[in-house]
């Protein structure tokens, strides 16, 4: 990053301040992405930095700018980036002939080929790099796993009369006045959960006053000391959303509550012990997971979470896209989350609690829904065992995520089942979000049991039972004993 | 008048040789229903009205249930926080 001439920081080494931005230069760098060319906006206005500057740096005696640099990349070369711009512009230019639609297709055809993402360089030399946005790293990762980045986004940023997009998930280093890792973890996942409802999002400094306003038990909120799992969860209430908090206590439940909210979109904040005296808070952007689910010897019930490999984190101490391995100690039931640091460091956290922001209309938590999961998962298998022919093991398979209802159906219309569709629409009115439980059982066609995420556990309301083939005669059968059951519509 | 009894006559079937009767009988039309391709598969319908089959499929339902119990009791566990959860001090710098 020797293009920026960035001052050295005065009295911390220039490798401990520049990390993240050296991990950003190398990942830009990745033959997966091979970086050819870099355009610097000399001036550019952060909304996070012009907040984090209003709130605590305009104070400073030494005059901190409010403005700060972008740094756009680029997998093509110079002389060919300009030309492709050229291009597009011009297209504009030539007038009516081109509609904003064709122009907008250009912009995305070139963002999709050539663009990288970019990078806010702030005026502060001990921790440089504000809102980042990169691409996310390929699906296939050449390792026996497939990635997949199910809390990234269309993000959109306008260059030479250009409007560039890159598919991704904003981040940020800590920067220790305004924001430690609690904060700019949140903040990462504020910025996805504000993406699904199209909101403004919050600032650092946003984040770290509300959750000060109540209690400070370690003292001032700026510098920032850090926050606790309280004021985490008050900044959380206060900027919207509905803190939903869980205790890693099992492996088991607690990979399966970390799988189901990171396949549903929305990004889960990990909060991990390293030892007694350090917590750390990272946000998940994605997950590896393995190509199939491996069969298991005997009869069983298995959480589509057991193919969970990886976990791609924003750690704001190295950078983003950070790849954690899931690990298990033995037979001991803490989640173990290992980190493979770019200095060649390694690192093994104790996962020790999940927070999840949720829309405050999705009452039903990951939990309660992974329990009403199996409340119908294990119908489902005995169903199977009992109407199986032969006595080979039965495995059934089964997911549980949250959407948005609209998304819901759009997948069912991608998977090309629109007379299905069409049932669904005219027979059933959705909530806003809808809690999706997917069973795969040994002689059954695929199905959805659709629960209302405005109902509580107590309460819990049945939408709709989804046949979604009808090549297997036992699953109708089963479907009218599950709408029977929970009292739902049966749609096929 | 009673009721006239009529009898009816209908020829007889030709006697066919064993070897003979493959290559003359009529290949029956195979049925190519769903129901016919599963049972021919090796999966046939069931129907939770066989009070048979229903008691297999309680049995089984017993079973499992007793097996999902505790994943159920440790879900809702992960829900129950105290103070001490609370209090946890994120602060990682770096």
């Amino acid at each position: 990053m020797k293009i920026l001439e960035l001052a050295p920081p005065r009295f911390i080494s220039a490798e401990d301040a520049q990390k993240q931005l050296n991990y950003v230069e190398g990942y830009v760098r990745d033959p997966s992405f091979a970086c050819k060319t870099v355009v610097v906006e000399q001036h550019y206005i952060d909304r996070d930095h012009m907040e984090d500057h209003s709130v605590f740096y305009s104070k400073s005696l030494y005059p901190y700018p409010n403005f700060c640099r972008r740094v756009h990349f680029f997998r093509i070369e110079k002389e060919e980036l300009r030309k492709q711009i050229d291009r597009i512009r011009n297209l504009r230019a030539a007038g009516a002939d081109v509609g904003e639609e064709t122009f907008r297709r250009e912009c995305a055809e070139f963002s999709r080929l050539y663009y990288l993402g970019f990078a806010v360089i702030k005026p502060l030399p001990g921790c440089p790099v504000g809102r980042t946005v990169l691409r996310c790293l390929p699906g296939e990762s050449g390792k026996g796993y497939i990635r997949k980045f199910h809390c990234a986004c269309d993000l959109d940023a306008h260059l030479l009369g250009l409007r560039l997009t890159v598919w991704g998930l904003p981040f940020q280093q800590q920067d220790l006045g305004v924001s430690a890792c609690a904060t700019t973890a949140l903040w990462t996942s504020l910025q996805r959960a504000r993406q699904l409802e199209q909101g403004a999002n919050a600032t650092p400094a946003q984040i770290t006053i509300r959750a000060s306003q109540f209690a400070l038990p370690f003292g001032r909120p700026m510098p920032s000391e850090g926050l606790s799992l309280d004021q985490m969860c008050q900044a959380v209430q206060s900027l919207g959303y509905s803190p939903s908090l869980h205790r890693a206590d099992l492996f088991e439940i607690t990979r399966g509550l970390l799988f189901s909210s990171v396949s549903s979109g929305i990004s889960p904040v990990l909060i991990m012990d390293l030892d007694k005296d350090t917590s750390h808070a990272v946000a998940v952007a994605g997950v590896g997971v393995t190509k199939a689910t491996q069969p298991s010897a005997t009869s069983a019930i298995l959480h589509r979470s057991t193919d969970l490999r990886a976990l791609y984190v924003h750690d704001d101490r190295e950078g983003p896209y950070l790849k954690a391995t899931i690990r298990r100690k033995g037979k001991e039931e803490n989640l173990l989350v290992h980190f493979e640091l770019p200095s060649g460091k390694e690192e093994t956290w104790v996962l020790t609690h999940i927070l999840v922001p949720l829309h405050p209309k999705i009452r039903l938590s990951f939990a309660q829904l992974y329990t009403a999961g199996l409340d119908i998962v294990y119908k489902a298998q005995s169903f199977a065992i009992a109407s199986s022919p032969s006595s080979k093991p039965i495995t059934t398979l089964w997911k549980s995520r949250i959407f948005r209802s609209s998304v819901y159906i759009d997948s069912l219309l991608g998977e090309g089942k629109s007379e299905i569709v069409k049932q669904l629409c005219n027979k059933v009115p959705l909530s806003r979000y809808i809690g999706v439980i997917r069973v795969d059982a040994t002689g059954l066609d695929t199905f959805d049991v659709l629960l209302d995420t405005t109902s509580t556990e107590r309460n819990l309301n049945c939408l709709a039972v989804v046949q979604l083939g009808k090549t297997r005669p036992n699953t109708s059968e089963f479907c009218k004993f599950t709408r029977d059951s929970y009292g739902a519509r049966w749609i096929a | 008048m009673g009721p006239r009894l009529v009898l009816s006559c209908r020829a007889s079937l030709p006697v066919i040789l064993c070897n003979e009767k493959k290559a003359t009988m009529p290949v029956p039309k195979k049925k190519n229903s769903r129901v016919v391709r599963a049972r021919s598969s090796g999966v046939s319908a069931v129907s939770l009205a066989n009070p048979k089959f229903r008691a297999r499929f309680e049995k089984e339902m017993r079973h499992w249930e007793g097996k999902v119990r505790p994943l159920k009791e440790a879900a809702r566990s992960s829900e129950r926080l105290t103070e001490h959860d609370f209090a946890i001090r994120i602060n990682a710098r770096g």
